[in-house]
């Protein structure tokens, strides 16, 4: 029975991150004063890419490419608590978030080798900006995260959501601004949107690790980015939110923090790479210090 | 010709697929290139139908050629047009690529472009109004649609006819044959 | 009595290999594993007292070995890096075998095992001396500059300097070196003095093992020396040091006592000074090796980094440093032997280990490309393999202890590491591939089966152990007890705990491998095949490319994040220690005009060297 769930909670997800990509889309053009596309534009470019009749392989490892990013998406989404009901905690319970945190780079890693096999140098390129723009935003990432964990005085997830029960003002998004901020910002660079699409953008280097990938393999790599993008949101909601009790709590709650990264890509021009870094280790790692020394000294 | 088979459901559903996500990669040549942001952006927004440009050959759908090719660039364009996935389609835009329009008598371009690619749909006009491009992009869909624009089977089926065809006009043939 | 066969063993290796290296190659690999496998058993699985060999009767200065925990454990991990490297270096040499260059490396092996035997630290002084020397010359048989030799032997010679010092001052104070005593004498040393031991004891090990200001040999030394030596400078001597201070910090003095003495205004510095000096020495060296294109400089600046984490490692606490330490280690040593070991594989195939000349190799040679990825993501700490057991002890341990800063210190600089790891497998083995290179016959000769076997070894255990780690943390609990009388500190059932979080790799293994496997079968067996194409074929430009050079990606790599991190990396200590090699040099100048320019010199100097040898010779009778 656990199974079943989980398929279908997996499934849920990937739905649902799919349909917020439509509705990015949308939203993203009646911003720009254009009708835009149909919400359900997303389902239907999926199931074009899936269904294209050719395909082209590089080797073995750019077969295993979209495998490892499947992998590493769906493998986060397991160890996140998606609601607090017994059947979505999935091994959520043993959610330590120094584990959550490796497991998220072991997707992107693999899919690495892969873009690396196809021998595009602007595939290299790409993902040279992509381990670049990692390291960058890690910094006042786990700041924040530290933070929590202080304030938490655990590394289990469970436990940190646990710690914020009792009303919003318990959040962490209100209790500790400050570790807040940061992983805020964090978030931007994470989700690869507008200031900080520096590994895709499509204009300067032919959408970087994905420029020799078609077909299947494109399809199967928004499926992955879907799932994994939501399973990094359903993180900052338990991380920051206070969890959810039911799966509409988290999704009403996803569909919020998800506007933010929306709204300020639609506003800024991307960053350099090395803006971008300077950017992360900048104002934000500072003022996660900043709160870490007062959450120290307290 | 390929004849029209009658197709089962998820031939179907695969045709409507490809006919309602159009990914296009713009060759642009010479003057066709400047219809086509205004295409793309506000006041045309072709992303409506589900037409997005692409980066890259191998993600995109439909190649798109906007005016003359000369001599050198058609070896690209063939590349390129090898590169794509099937199914694939391409659009001659403009009178250029029609008949040579008004390089009818020029030395270095080429006056027919559908004796070198398979051309599924011709959008004339010189230059044809960002109206009229859609307006092709849509009628290319009805015909995917239906089942019918079947360019790139017929490149496959002939690629002796066309490999003498671009061989004949572009004399240092220095093309590898991994493409195809 | 085993003991006594296992000197006969390691004296009759090195005459076989003498005698039978030019005879026939076969027979020289089954020799090598044979003796491999006869010095593991006899020194690992077989309990004996230890011997004792009598050098000053009249000082009462013994050397005697003995076969103890934490040194047992050294000694193990020591074969087992030992002999894959062996085989590498038997079947990797390509120009004529030097004999040499392998009775060097015994001789190292045999004396880097006695040190981890050494009970007392007269001994662990002399063998550490005898090493010095040998890696030494190893280097510089190897070295076309003169520099790196020098730079290597001058700081080495500090740290032994620094080491005879403190050793004296114990002596003094204590009247023995034997540990054993120590442990219960050490009280008798003055505050003061304690500190200036422990100061130079502590200096002389965080030379050997490369902390951040005295790793400046450390470059030199292993680019300079075959590859193969290098693998075991990383992977075993760097852990000379790392074992010295467990010595220091465990069994000369107890842990509490040295954290203590160094207790100022209620602050722990020495605590700090390690946990903050590993920290930074890890992250400024994993950015060097982001700068680095040359595959072997990666390695080794990785090699710096690593050795950093397990520095940090000693500010933990009581309990929890040793543990970290020794998983650490653990892990290090057979990542880093592993990856040295491809390493020398395919300088001997490529004659190259520049990341220019190189790329693409997985064609060529996958079971190395396999071995090496296995490595790489252990290395990095992704989650199913056995180094993230490692760096999550280390991480959790570092929250409880409190030490924050450090903790992202070395956060960054564990997700630094990943910028290294990729370009490492992303410009040697994927890519595209060198014409130089396409002709390579994988198997060409019987060694090269047998060095592709051996070297598939440790990453298969890396693998197996990360999968299931609890047999590795018992037989380590095991051996450390003398240290850590309660054993299984952390493991309950199938999880792994701290006092913050708890995790199960059996079961994160498990929930991996099902969903890589059902994915698989989705994606690539069931969905539409693909065609395949040359590696030329790429969406790049239209026009087609044909050269290795045009598209190989190697040279700024790492451009945007460089240019960050300039003001680190173009700094270079290279001027002060110019000046210092300098001022030595005029001193060696003067001696020699001393020395040549009378003939009375000559003779006095002479005369007090023969003098020196009989009263040495005097005492020893």
């Amino acid at each position: 029975m656990n199974i079943v769930w989980t398929v279908l909670g997996i499934i849920g997800v990937y739905i649902y991150g799919v349909f917020l990509m439509g509705l990015g889309r949308k939203i993203s053009a009646r911003v720009q004063l254009r009708y835009g596309p149909p919400v359900y534009q997303n389902y239907i470019d999926i199931l074009k890419l899936w269904t294209k009749k050719t395909n082209i392989s590089h080797g073995i490892m750019f077969d295993l490419g979209p495998v490892f990013l499947l992998t590493g998406s769906i493998g986060t989404l397991l160890l996140i608590p998606i609601a607090a009901t017994e059947q979505l905690m999935y091994f959520g319970f043993s959610g330590d978030i120094i584990v959550i945190m490796y497991l998220m780079v072991f997707g992107s890693l693999g899919f690495a080798l892969a873009a690396s096999q196809g021998a595009n140098p602007f595939g290299i390129m790409g993902i040279s900006r992509a381990l670049t723009l990692l390291a960058a935003y890690e910094l006042p990432f786990i700041l924040g995260i530290v933070i929590l964990m202080m304030d938490a005085n655990s590394a289990s997830l469970s436990n940190i959501i646990s710690h914020q029960a009792g009303g919003y003002m318990n959040w962490y998004i209100f209790k500790q601004p400050l570790a807040a901020i940061p992983a805020f910002i964090a978030l931007l660079g994470m989700m690869g949107k507008q200031p900080f699409d520096i590994p895709i953008a499509p204009q300067e280097i032919a959408t970087g690790p994905m420029a020799e990938f078609g077909g299947k393999y494109l399809g199967m790599m928004m499926s992955s980015h879907a799932i994994f993008m939501t399973a990094k949101y359903i993180l900052f909601v338990n991380l920051f939110l206070g969890g959810a009790g039911n799966p509409i709590n988290m999704i009403f709650k996803v569909f919020l923090i998800w506007l933010f990264p929306l709204f300020v890509g639609l506003v800024y021009p991307r960053f350099k790479t090395s803006q971008a870094v300077r950017f992360f280790w900048g104002v934000p790692s500072l003022i996660g210090l900043i709160g870490l020394i007062i959450h120290w000294l307290r | 010709m390929i004849e029209k088979k009658k197709r089962n459901i998820f031939q179907i559903i695969d045709d409507w697929a490809s006919a309602r996500s159009l990914w296009l990669l713009m060759y642009c040549t010479g003057c066709g290139a400047i219809e086509l942001p205004p295409t793309m952006t506000s006041r045309y927004d072709m992303e409506r139908f589900g037409i997005a440009p692409a980066g890259t050959p191998r993600q995109a759908d439909i190649l798109l050629i906007t005016g003359y090719l000369s001599i050198k660039t058609l070896k690209r364009v063939i590349r390129a047009y090898e590169q794509m996935q099937s199914p694939k389609y391409v659009i001659g835009l403009g009178s250029c690529t029609i008949n040579g329009g008004m390089y009818w008598d020029s030395y270095n371009t080429i006056k027919m472009l559908d004796l070198y690619l398979p051309v599924d749909i011709w959008i004339a006009g010189c230059m044809p109004r960002p109206e009229s491009v859609i307006g092709g992009l849509n009628k290319l869909s009805d015909i995917i649609k239906a089942g019918e624009a079947n360019g790139w089977k017929k490149y496959n089926e002939n690629l002796k006819w066309y490999r003498a065809n671009q061989k004949k006009v572009i004399k240092k043939w220095d093309l590898p044959e991994f493409n195809y | 009595m085993v003991n006594v066969l296992y000197f006969y063993a390691m004296i009759m290796s090195i005459v076989l290999i003498y005698i039978i290296g030019d005879i026939s190659k076969i027979l020289r690999n089954i020799l090598a594993i044979f003796i491999f496998l006869y010095s593991l058993v006899s020194t690992v699985f077989v309990n004996e007292a230890g011997f004792t060999i009598n050098v000053m009767k009249s000082m009462n200065l013994n050397m005697s070995f003995s076969y103890s925990g934490i040194g047992t454990f050294f000694v193990i991990l020591n074969h087992i890096a030992f002999g894959v490297i062996l085989i590498n270096i038997l079947n990797n040499i390509n120009k004529k075998r030097d004999n040499g260059f392998l009775f060097n490396i015994f001789l190292i092996f045999y004396l880097t095992t006695l040190l981890f035997m050494s009970s007392n630290l007269f001994t662990f002084f002399i063998m550490w001396e005898f090493i010095s020397i040998l890696i030494y010359f190893n280097i510089g048989i190897f070295d076309k500059k003169e520099n790196s030799g020098l730079k290597y032997i001058l700081m080495n010679a500090l740290g032994g300097m620094s080491l005879l010092l403190a050793m004296a001052m114990i002596f003094n104070f204590t009247g023995t070196l034997d540990f054993e005593r120590l442990s219960s004498l050490y009280y008798l040393i003055p505050r003061s003095q304690a500190i200036v031991i422990i100061l130079l004891f502590t200096f002389a090990m965080l030379i050997k093992s490369a902390f951040w200001g005295l790793h400046t040999w450390v470059k030199d030394a292993y680019m300079r020396s075959n590859t193969c030596f290098t693998a075991y400078m990383s992977s075993v001597l760097s852990k000379i040091g790392i074992f010295g201070l467990i010595l220091l910090f465990y069994k000369i003095f107890p842990y509490d006592y040295v954290i203590q003495i160094f207790t100022f205004y209620n602050i722990q510095f020495f605590r700090i000074f390690f946990t903050i000096g590993g920290s930074i020495t890890a992250i400024l060296a994993t950015i060097m090796a982001i700068k680095e294109q040359n595959v072997k400089a990666i390695l080794t600046y990785s090699s710096i980094a690593q050795v950093g984490y397990i520095i940090a490692s000693f500010g933990l606490g009581y309990r929890w440093s040793i543990i970290s330490i020794m998983t650490i280690t653990t892990v290090h040593l057979l990542i880093k032997t592993s990856l040295f070991s491809d390493l020398s594989f395919i300088e001997y195939k490529t004659g190259q280990t520049d990341g220019v000349e190189l790329g693409g190799l997985i064609k060529v040679i996958p079971f190395t490309f396999v071995s090496t990825l296995i490595s790489i993501i252990a290395l990095a700490g992704i989650v199913p393999l056995m180094g993230f057991a490692a760096k999550w002890i280390y991480f959790e341990n570092m929250f409880i202890s409190g030490h924050y800063i450090a903790l992202i210190i070395s956060f960054l600089a564990s997700t630094l590491a990943f910028l290294y790891c990729y370009k490492i497998l992303s410009i040697v083995f994927l890519g595209i591939i060198n014409e130089k290179n396409s002709s390579i016959n994988y198997f060409s000769s019987l060694g090269d089966s047998i060095v592709t076997i051996v070297n598939m070894i440790i990453p298969i255990a890396l693998v197996i152990f990360g999968f299931y780690p609890y047999p590795f943390f018992r037989f380590m609990f095991e051996k450390i007890s003398k240290i850590l009388p309660s054993a299984n500190v952390f493991l309950s059932g199938n999880f792994i705990e701290s006092s913050i979080g708890y995790w199960n790799p059996l079961n994160i293994a498990t929930i991996v491998v099902i969903i890589f496997v059902s994915m698989f079968i989705i994606f690539v067996l069931l969905m539409r095949k693909p065609r395949k194409v040359s590696q030329y074929d790429i969406a790049m430009s239209a026009e087609p490319v044909r050269s290795h050079n045009n598209l190989h990606y190697v040279m700024n790599f790492y451009d945007g994040f460089l240019e960050v991190v300039k003001p680190i990396t173009s700094k270079s200590s290279k001027r002060f220690y110019g000046k210092i090699y300098g001022f030595i040099e005029d001193i060696g100048d003067v001696l020699r005009k001393l020395h040549l320019n009378s003939l009375t010199s000559k003779n006095i100097l002479t005369g007090i060297i023969i003098i020196v040898l009989i009263i040495v010779i005097w005492s020893a009778v």
